[in-house]
């Protein structure tokens, strides 16, 4: 069977088996995950980079104690959140970054919002803007948020993930979305200009 | 239940469905419009696309591919170091082992606080291996079992046997 079709379990027994060919469809699968993790919390490029290597060698280094029953997206945004947690004490935990610093991130507009944006130029802008708005939230909260809404993981696998209660994870994820959407609603112009 | 968090967990699918019912109903208001459409926004925008750095995928690729070949390597290397002990271990007890017979050596070691090797030997035809012929009873003791008994003179009698 093509590795690109198997599930994620077997590719977890391919890889544990030390199959070269299983390994190299793992990095495929997952970098852009953990690498836009290591994003959204470290908002640089270059650190994200690194933290998505460190996150890789921990994965090797531990997927024999990964119990294949449950799910390994989870499993890896904890590792990752980790390891960007440990890098964060030398960068600042909240905003403070200059547009040139944001400029170094790799974070594009979406082609699903393609219907909400008129083109591709404002849809840079838009996703420069949420940039922006994010570096007013903590890196956990950012971390939350990427987990949910751009990996589609629920409360109870974000709480296992960040190893906090999941009310706390609720009611972090909620403040977050109203923090978000203080700092967005005056520079879009409001809600009704996107319906 | 808070609007925005109604709102969010209709977006989710985790509302229970009345209540679902419910917020669609009142949609026809413009703030909960307002509010459900900047839900949507927030969402769209926040999944936006991921730029890989060139060249990221193949550099975590080679990390775990190199760090499959190391892992390969260490076994190797566990495995041929514990194939030069065994060899020595051999080397150095086995030929004084294979010439006592097994339960003199045993005792022999337990007794001086070593472990003995544990070699599968082969059944024993006892009426041609010894030489006083099959044990019968008291008072016959095998040339191997005095030769035990001179060596570890305290054992048979502190065990109840017969001298």
């Amino acid at each position: 069977m093509e590795l690109a079709a198997i599930s994620n379990a077997d590719l977890v027994r391919r890889c544990r088996a030390n199959e070269h060919r299983a390994w190299r469809e793992f990095a495929r699968r997952f970098t852009k995950q953990v690498y836009g993790l290591s994003l959204r919390m470290l908002r640089n490029a270059s650190e994200a980079e690194d933290a998505t290597q460190e996150t890789f060698l921990r994965v090797h280094r531990y997927l024999n104690r990964f119990d294949s029953c449950r799910p390994l997206e989870p499993w890896l945004a904890s590792i990752g959140y980790n390891v960007c947690l440990r890098r964060l004490p030398g960068l600042a935990l909240t905003g403070g970054r200059t547009d040139d610093e944001s400029q170094e991130s790799g974070l594009t507009g979406d082609e699903e919002g393609g219907n909400l944006m008129e083109d591709g130029a404002s849809s840079r802008e838009e996703a420069h803007l949420l940039h922006l708005s994010l570096s007013e939230l903590a890196a956990q909260d950012r971390a939350l948020l990427h987990m949910h809404y751009w990996q589609g993981m629920t409360v109870s696998e974000m709480a296992d993930a960040v190893e906090m209660p999941a009310n706390t994870v609720k009611i972090r994820l909620f403040r977050a979305r109203t923090r978000l959407r203080e700092v967005l609603g005056p520079q879009l112009g409001g809600g009704a200009t996107w319906t | 239940m808070n609007l925005d968090l109604r709102i969010e967990e209709y977006l989710d699918g985790t509302l229970d469905p009345n209540e679902a019912k419910a917020l669609e109903a009142q949609l026809a208001n413009p703030e909960v419009a307002a509010a459900f459409s900047e839900a949507i926004l927030i969402r769209t925008l926040l999944k936006s696309r991921v730029e890989l750095p060139h060249g990221l995928v193949d550099q975590v690729a080679d990390i775990l591919i190199t760090g499959a070949v190391k892992e390969e390597e260490a076994v190797e290397r566990v495995g041929a170091t514990r194939a030069i002990a065994d060899g020595f271990s051999w080397a150095w007890k086995g030929p004084a082992q294979v010439l006592a017979p097994v339960p003199a050596v045993a005792a022999g070691a337990v007794r001086a606080g070593t472990r003995p090797l544990r070699i599968p030997l082969p059944p024993v035809d006892s009426a041609r291996a010894l030489p006083d012929g099959p044990s019968s009873g008291a008072g016959k003791r095998s040339w191997w079992r005095k030769a035990a008994g001179m060596v570890f003179r305290a054992t048979p009698k502190s065990r109840g046997e017969k001298a």
